[in-house]
């Protein structure tokens, strides 16, 4: 196919071969040699590329997506013959050794301080933890970025140019949906680009971008519908999430690393149906009902039933999830707790969802969720009821926490990481429910 | 005081406009590109070999064997022991057999998958242990690889002096390199019929030199030119992508790219050694320790590479930066079926510093004092002999970096959950105990700029800029009117390998030396009256630019080869890390708080460049201390080799010390390597003062250490 987008500025077109990578296009067809392959799978940062002003993963972007979009790499920093002031910082302040991840460290960077800047210290780490650097210990990374400012004026224009993006509907989709078969839906790209790649396999994608109806949050007869090609970023930011489903804005604002959270959508998490998914526990403690949609049926299903096994749905081949419906737990005390062995661009250990409405000390509704411990996240709804209208103790706590360690264990026996994890969810359920 | 010229990195201008070539980054008009076919058993004898389907495929130029080797196929930094490609047997998963090479990546790729190899297992050999006693041999002449002693006085007796014995095991695991960019190199045939190479690596004059023999051609005949390298830390020391694609070059004349994929440079590349150490310390009540008795074993994995050096580094340094009056120390290496363990920043010290400081600090808590005392009580100064019976003469700065140290340690406020630890480390700067030198050298250009010529290659550690600031110093001239030309062996002359902390120290005392030769002739040319260097030019352009050679070679003898006994480096440089770390008991999680850094670097050349390698050292110390573990069979690329993120990353403050080394170039040392060894052991020391848990085995990731609690 052929596509057309701004790159650094300029318009341009290419033709692209089927399910070729933006790291690809830019690298061998562009020439463009400054966005760097560190890993093919999203995990290092070396090929991250500016979309719309937004740090992405080149490697697990099909070049399609861009079609119509702005695109930045490194490049577009000096485009104007002079260094700007980031790359000057990061040259006075010793940010540079390899250089290998430099690029797509400045992009980060770039993308953040179009939007703040001024960023605390914990705001710029949080930037940059998408993108890996073995040499520097990052400590000069974020001093340059901290003192950009020194080094000249940043530039005010955001100065993203659209162009105009080809629009798909719902329609189309299902459509095509129903007349072919083996077709592979594809949105953020960022679990089913890394098995592809893990498979060696090249899919018949059908590619959601530009399914505009489906990048929305909306509230309608009392329940928050939200789209399915909503990113992570989104649903982080988004104040309707953040006031009405805490945990869903906090599990979101902790997958992966900045670009994957720009890339995946929470309609891929819920279809990928991992264990340690980070949104299924939050959902789950919404109520969370899938909307699924074919050309000629709609039918709602409650995630818990709609997730069969691990990374597998009852979804049919002609189907598409198109919204979540869930509840909204207003002035409910919500959180998400993960467990990882790093602080960023990590995979759920175990985690925790809940949502606790407390009237003096007495637990008026209590929702927990599980993840990454057994083949599903799962709410213990047992003790959820247990405790419902109890009076908070440490007895009572105890109690239903060794409940809910028992439920795990009658349910899924006793798995060699339960040696680790068992007493982690004790720790932290305690904790919670202590409050 | 760091020396008097600052200047910045020269190399960050093309890095931060992305313009800066890797070698994955190159293309030639006629490229073609070569891909591995690697073992996927651990030990087996190869049966057979089918290529016939790849063949077919459109687009296969040619599938190289063993048999298309036409010189020695064997490679290795120390020994030659290393096939490039298997013969009849392959003793590791990944064990490269066939080169196939097509018109593209993604040819190449696919006709490797349709090639079938067929395998006769063997007995795999999984840890040393297994290894010592077993009748299936690796190698014909058996699993042990080396066996190092180093002895000093007489243990029995130190022990007997000793008020408290303190012993202890220890295990680390294998680590990655994880350096950003993956194994990648370009080769061509010049218009001289000569095969050019342009690598990845950390050392040109080495890879020549294989190529040659591999290829059996003459040196002349090969040209290695570095390409800006994205990383090393010891794992582009050896022998890589350069060989295949040499053998590439050599059969199809034509331009040849070979880049790793990052599951490829996992499964290939060498790793740090696991090491499984048996620490034994006795000490008298007041805290000195008598006597210590080290028993290493090492896992080196089926090939040599740097597993011998490892195993004698480790053990020079298994006293820690203390004077022990009696040691014995037994280091051996076997070979295994695993992955092939190297050369990774700090050969083995990293791993024996973990034990070392331990161990100081279970004996400071055994006896009552504390840890920072113990240290300075025990510590290296000048007029000491080191493990080696080696007298300390000059640039001795390890009691002033825990002098450093000393008020946040002493002014250190313990919250809830959160706990201190020191770490200290010494580190013998460059090879052991064996002849490293290295050249500079400079001329003049047409142009009137001073030419400087160096072998030493630039991997991200900043030598490039280290060598034109000693220029700048030396001749008080401005960088631009300096042309660096560097690792190229049409160019440049043999400066060593970019590791064992050296550059600076070596190549950049070279430099130096063939700076001083260059200012005395500019001085008698009046250069520094009139500041023109056109007239100079102009005089000697029709009669020839002369030409300034500088060479260093560090001062060391080669060891006892019983005890060890002699003096294995010129130098040290020595280093204190005190790290607070927050531990949470409910999921074991470890987050590290701050680090204070304290290195003797003997003389500061590139404030910035020292730090950076503290802080990148901190970072890999991190990663060592709480989640990094490659396992065997596991591990395929980053999503499970987790390395520390810019949100894993403590505040930290450094401190520079200078104690200057008369040999080194204005008195400097190196500090890459001394950046990482401490850290780890800080970190667990932190743990141990947070929790009252000490873990003796390495990553104590938060499974580990909840473990433990």
């Amino acid at each position: 196919m052929i596509i057309s987008f701004i790159l650094n500025g300029n318009n341009v077109e290419c033709e692209v071969d089927k399910n070729e990578r933006l790291i690809y296009t830019l690298r061998e067809r562009f020439s463009i040699k400054s966005v760097k392959e560190g890993c093919g799978i999203g995990e290092c940062g070396t090929c991250t590329v500016l979309i719309d002003n937004e740090p992405h993963y080149s490697c697990l972007t099909l070049s399609s997506k861009v079609n119509g979009c702005d695109v930045k790499t490194v490049e577009f920093l000096n485009a104007n013959g002079e260094l700007h002031p980031l790359q000057e910082a990061f040259i006075k302040e010793g940010a540079v050794q390899c250089g290998y991840c430099t690029p797509g460290m400045l992009l980060s960077a770039y993308s953040l301080l179009l939007k703040e800047k001024k960023p605390y210290i914990t705001k710029i780490k949080e930037a940059i933890s998408g993108n890996l650097c073995r040499c520097t210990g990052y400590k000069q990374i974020v001093e340059a970025i901290q003192k950009v400012e020194i080094y000249g004026i940043l530039d005010n224009i955001p100065s993203v140019e659209k162009k105009i993006q080809p629009h798909s509907s719902k329609e189309e989709i299902l459509k095509k949906l129903s007349e072919k078969k083996g077709l592979k839906i594809i949105a953020g790209g960022t679990d089913l680009l890394v098995k592809e790649r893990k498979e060696e396999k090249t899919h018949d994608f059908i590619e959601l971008w530009g399914l505009d109806e489906l990048n929305v949050v909306k509230e309608e007869n009392g329940k928050i519908i939200v789209g399915s090609t909503i990113t992570h970023a989104e649903l982080n930011r988004n104040e309707t999430i953040n006031k009405k489903a805490k945990s869903l804005a906090l599990a979101c604002g902790m997958i992966g690393s900045p670009q994957i959270r720009n890339m995946g959508t929470i309609g891929g998490n819920i279809i990928n149906a991992s264990p340690a998914a980070d949104s299924i526990p939050p959902l789950l403690i919404h109520d969370a009902l899938c909307v699924i949609e074919s050309k000629n049926t709609k039918r709602e299903v409650a995630l818990e039933d709609f997730v069969v096994a691990p990374y597998k749905t009852s979804i049919n081949e002609d189907e598409l999830l198109t919204y979540i419906k869930i509840t909204s737990l207003e002035g409910y005390r919500e959180g998400y707790e993960k467990v990882a062995k790093r602080a960023s661009l990590a995979i759920a250990r175990l985690s925790i969802a809940y949502a606790i409405k407390e009237d003096k000390d007495v637990f008026q509704d209590i929702r927990i969720s599980i993840g990454s411990c057994t083949p599903m996240p799962f709410r213990p709804k047992d003790v959820e009821n247990f405790l419902k209208g109890k009076k908070r103790q440490e007895a009572l706590i105890k109690e239903a926490v060794s409940m809910v360690l028992k439920g795990i264990v009658e349910k899924s026996g006793m798995r060699p990481s339960y040696k680790y994890k068992l007493p982690v969810l004790e720790g932290l359920l305690i904790k919670i429910l202590r409050g | 005081m760091p020396i008097y010229t600052s200047i910045d990195r020269i190399d960050a201008i093309e890095k931060v406009k992305g313009k800066a070539l890797y070698a994955g980054d190159y293309s030639m008009d006629g490229m073609v590109f070569a891909v591995l076919v690697r073992s996927q058993r651990p030990h087996a004898k190869i049966k057979s070999i089918r290529i016939d389907k790849a063949l077919e495929l459109h687009g296969v130029i040619k599938i190289l064997s063993h048999g298309d080797i036409p010189g020695n196929p064997f490679f290795g930094v120390i020994k030659k022991d290393q096939p490039l490609l298997a013969k009849d047997i392959v003793r590791y998963i990944g064990e490269p057999i066939l080169i196939v090479i097509a018109e593209s990546e993604k040819k190449a790729r696919e006709a490797a998958k349709l090639i079938d190899i067929e395998y006769e297992d063997m007995e795999i050999i999984t840890d040393p242990y297994k290894s010592m006693g077993s009748s299936t041999l690796i190698h014909e002449k058996g699993n042990l690889l080396s066996h190092r002693k180093v002895i000093k006085g007489d243990v029995e007796k130190g022990f007997k002096e000793s008020d408290v014995v303190i012993e202890r095991q220890y295990k680390t695991t294998w680590l990655d390199h994880a350096y950003l960019e993956t194994e990648a190199g370009f080769g061509y045939p010049d218009d001289k019929g000569r095969i050019v190479v342009v690598s990845s690596t950390q050392n040109v004059h080495y890879k020549r030199k294989e190529i040659s023999r591999i290829l059996n051609i003459p040196e002349e005949k090969v040209r290695i030119i570095q390409a800006t390298t994205g990383g090393g830390f010891g794992g582009k020391l050896d022998l890589t992508v350069e060989g295949y694609i040499g053998l590439a070059v050599y059969h199809t004349k034509r331009p040849v790219l070979m880049r790793y994929t990052r599951e490829e440079s996992f499964l290939s590349n060498t790793k740090r050694h696991p090491l499984y150490i048996n620490y034994k310390t006795g000490a008298t009540k007041d805290g000195k320790i008598k006597a210590i008795k080290v028993d290493i074993i090492g896992d080196t994995g089926p090939y040599i590479s740097y597993g011998e050096t490892v195993c004698l580094r480790a053990a020079i340094h298994a006293t820690g930066p203390y004077e022990i009056p009696n040691v014995h120390v037994d280091s051996r290496m076997f070979y295994t079926n695993n992955p092939i363990s190297g050369a990774m920043r700090g050969f083995g010290v990293p791993q024996i510093a973990f034990a070392h400081e331990s161990q100081m600090d279970l004996m400071a808590n055994e006896i009552k004092i504390d840890p920072l005392q113990i240290r300075f009580l025990n510590g290296l100064r000048r007029g000491s002999l080191t493990a080696t019976s080696q007298l300390l003469e000059a640039s001795v700065g390890y009691l002033d970096t825990l002098k450093a140290i000393e008020p946040y340690w002493i002014g250190r406020i313990k919250k809830d959950g959160r706990g201190f630890g020191l770490g200290s480390m010494f580190y013998g700067m460059g090879n052991t105990g064996i002849s490293n030198p290295s050249y500079g050298i400079l001329s003049i250009s047409e142009d009137g700029k001073i030419l400087l010529y160096t072998g030493a290659c630039e991997i991200g550690q900043g030598s490039d800029t280290v060598f034109v600031q000693i220029l700048c110093e030396t001749l008080e001239i401005d960088r631009n009117d300096i042309l660096l030309i560097r690792a190229d062996t049409d160019f440049t002359k043999d400066a060593g390998s970019t590791s064992a902390s050296r550059q600076t120290y070596i190549s950049g005392r070279a430099v130096y030396n063939a700076a001083v030769e260059m200012r005395k002739f500019l001085e008698n040319e009046g250069f520094y009256k009139n500041r023109d260097l056109k007239s100079i030019v102009k005089k000697y352009r029709d009669k020839g630019f002369p030409v300034f050679e500088g060479f260093f070679d560090p001062p060391t003898t080669p060891l006892d080869p019983n005890t060890s006994k002699g003096v294995p480096y010129a130098t040290y440089a020595y280093a204190t890390h005190m790290t607070e770390v927050e531990v949470d008991t409910i999921t074991g999680y470890t987050n590290v708080i701050k680090v204070h850094a304290a290195h003797d670097v003997g003389k500061a050349i590139n404030v910035n460049n020292i730090k950076g390698q503290i802080y990148g050292g901190i970072a890999m110390g991190i990663g060592f201390a709480l989640m990094e573990e490659f396992i065997p069979g596991k591990t395929l690329s980053f999503d499970n080799y987790y390395i520390p993120t810019s949100m894993d990353m403590p505040e930290i403050e450094t401190f520079i010390l200078e104690d200057e080394e008369p040999t080194g170039p204005f008195g400097a040392k190196g500090v890459g390597e001394p950046a990482l060894i401490p850290q780890a052991a800080s970190i667990i020391n932190a743990i141990a003062d947070a929790t009252g848990v000490r873990v003796y085995e390495l990553p104590c990731d938060i499974e580990r250490l909840k473990g433990r609690l």
